[in-house]
């Protein structure tokens, strides 16, 4: 069966090679891409915070991403992009490469994510199950499509990126995590759908492929966000503050909240109080967790707050505000996790500190 | 890393992650009876151990058995010297 969008890394790819590097948690190829932006929005909000992606990496940078790749299995490396030509030590690598008997090619761009054509052939790719991209400015994406970044090697280890990542993680999991039609498709073995696609189309990297000329029938199938919040999370009205999950990223949300006079935390003189903005959070990291299980539970799994710390408040609030809630799941220890979370209005932060929470997993049951 | 450096290292988080006094910071103190952390601080042990010493700390059984200061530092030595990221 061909596979035109992981047919880039040629005669890597065996079946049998790829599951096994699921399995494993390895990686079988890897694409250093050179035409990348520095900016990533909301997607590197928390990630910027340990790592200095506003420059390239240096060579001796890219030959440590090298090193890394070596030793988490990879047996090609593809340097691509437009911009690929001007760097004359691109060779070096390549030799570098060769020497850690590290298959390698020079292409340009061999990827068009266009959201907006018509339909299009199933893509019968899969290579986010065995390969990822590196950027020129250090971050790791799942594929050249789906642009959310994962981490980035400045502040991290490739391997720690790969092995902390829900992103990947779920597309690993395609057979229980995708949503909708791909999800029942006769080739979902071999193809789940190109899940760049399905993200530019509807915010959700789990969502089906709306350009696959097999998909028939998800439009109406395929829940798009920004997705209103009942029924992901437990809370209900007053006690539910926010409103809508609007965009997705590496274990982390944003979403909205439109401060309405009936909500509890409303003071005597219209502003909101403190502790509403930990509740914000709170409920914010409890969308991300529910639409990810959507597929198992349809809800939230049991969680609960346990406590609050670093907080800093630096602005008010009033009735009538839309506010933005951006979560990041920090850090987790069995069933209990960190969360950090930033409440901002337009642009102004009004709040910013982190919550402690505990859910249900299997290890806490 | 020496042992005497994960020492001293594990001892500052212990000060500036939980504020106790260094005085208390003896191998044999038991750190939950003696040094009064429970099992809700152990995520934030986590995250400071993994900032102070620049490894990756998964859910790992060792953790489960550290009863003691001299059992943190035991279990530090030993993921220094399996380089980090010990386990999935």
């Amino acid at each position: 069966m061909p596979e035109p969008c992981s047919s880039i890394f040629g005669s890597v790819l065996v079946q049998g090679s790829i599951n096994e590097s699921v399995q494993k948690n390895v990686l079988l190829a890897l694409e250093i891409n050179f035409d990348y932006s520095s900016d990533f929005g909301f997607s590197t909000i928390f990630m910027d915070e340990v790592s200095c992606s506003d420059t390239r990496l240096t060579k001796e940078e890219l030959r440590d991403v090298i090193v890394q790749s070596k030793s988490l299995g990879v047996k090609k490396i593809i340097f691509s992009g437009k911009e690929v030509a001007f760097y004359a030590w691109i060779k070096d690598l390549i030799l570098f490469a060769r020497d850690l008997e590290i298959e390698t090619a020079v292409t340009k761009n061999d990827y068009l994510c266009v959201a907006t054509s018509g339909k299009n052939d199933p893509p019968f790719c899969s290579r986010h199950r065995f390969s990822c991209v590196v950027t020129s400015y250090g971050y790791v994406l799942p594929c050249p499509g789906l642009e959310i970044p994962l981490g980035n090697v400045r502040g991290q280890k490739l391997s720690d990126i790969i092995k902390d990542s829900e992103v990947l993680c779920d597309l690993k999991d395609y057979a229980n995590k995708i949503k909708g039609p791909c999800r029942y498709c006769e080739n979902i073995e071999i193809c789940c759908g190109c899940r760049g696609r399905a993200y530019l189309a509807t915010g959700d990297y789990l969502a089906s492929d709306l350009m696959c000329i097999k998909n028939t029938t998800g439009e109406h199938e395929t829940v798009s966000l920004p997705l209103p919040v009942d029924g992901i999370i437990p809370q209900k009205r007053p006690m539910r503050i926010i409103d809508t999950l609007d965009k997705l990223a590496e274990r982390s949300a944003s979403c909205s909240a439109l401060i309405n006079n009936d909500m509890p935390f409303i003071e005597e003189d219209g502003s909101v109080d403190n502790v509403a903005y930990l509740e914000m959070i709170a409920q914010s990291i409890a969308a991300l967790n529910g639409f990810r299980n959507m597929n198992e539970s349809g809800s939230s799994p049991e969680g609960y707050l346990l406590g609050a710390k670093n907080l800093a408040i630096l602005g008010k609030a009033t009735a009538g505000d839309r506010l933005t809630i951006m979560v990041f799941k920090y850090a987790r220890y069995g069933g209990f996790g960190i969360v950090k979370g930033i409440v901002s209005k337009n642009t102004e932060v009004l709040a910013r500190g982190e919550i402690k929470v505990w859910h249900k997993t299997d290890e806490s049951d | 890393m020496t042992e005497q450096e994960i020492i001293k290292l594990t001892n500052q988080v212990f000060e500036e992650s939980f504020e106790i006094e260094k005085e208390k910071l003896k191998p044999e103190m038991n750190i939950f009876q003696d040094l009064g952390l429970d099992s809700l601080d152990i995520v934030d042990l986590v995250v400071a151990l993994q900032n102070k010493f620049g490894v990756k700390i998964r859910n790992d059984d060792r953790i489960k058995n550290i009863r003691t200061l001299g059992d943190i530092y035991k279990f530090v030595l030993s993921l220094k010297a399996e380089g980090a990221s010990p386990s999935l």
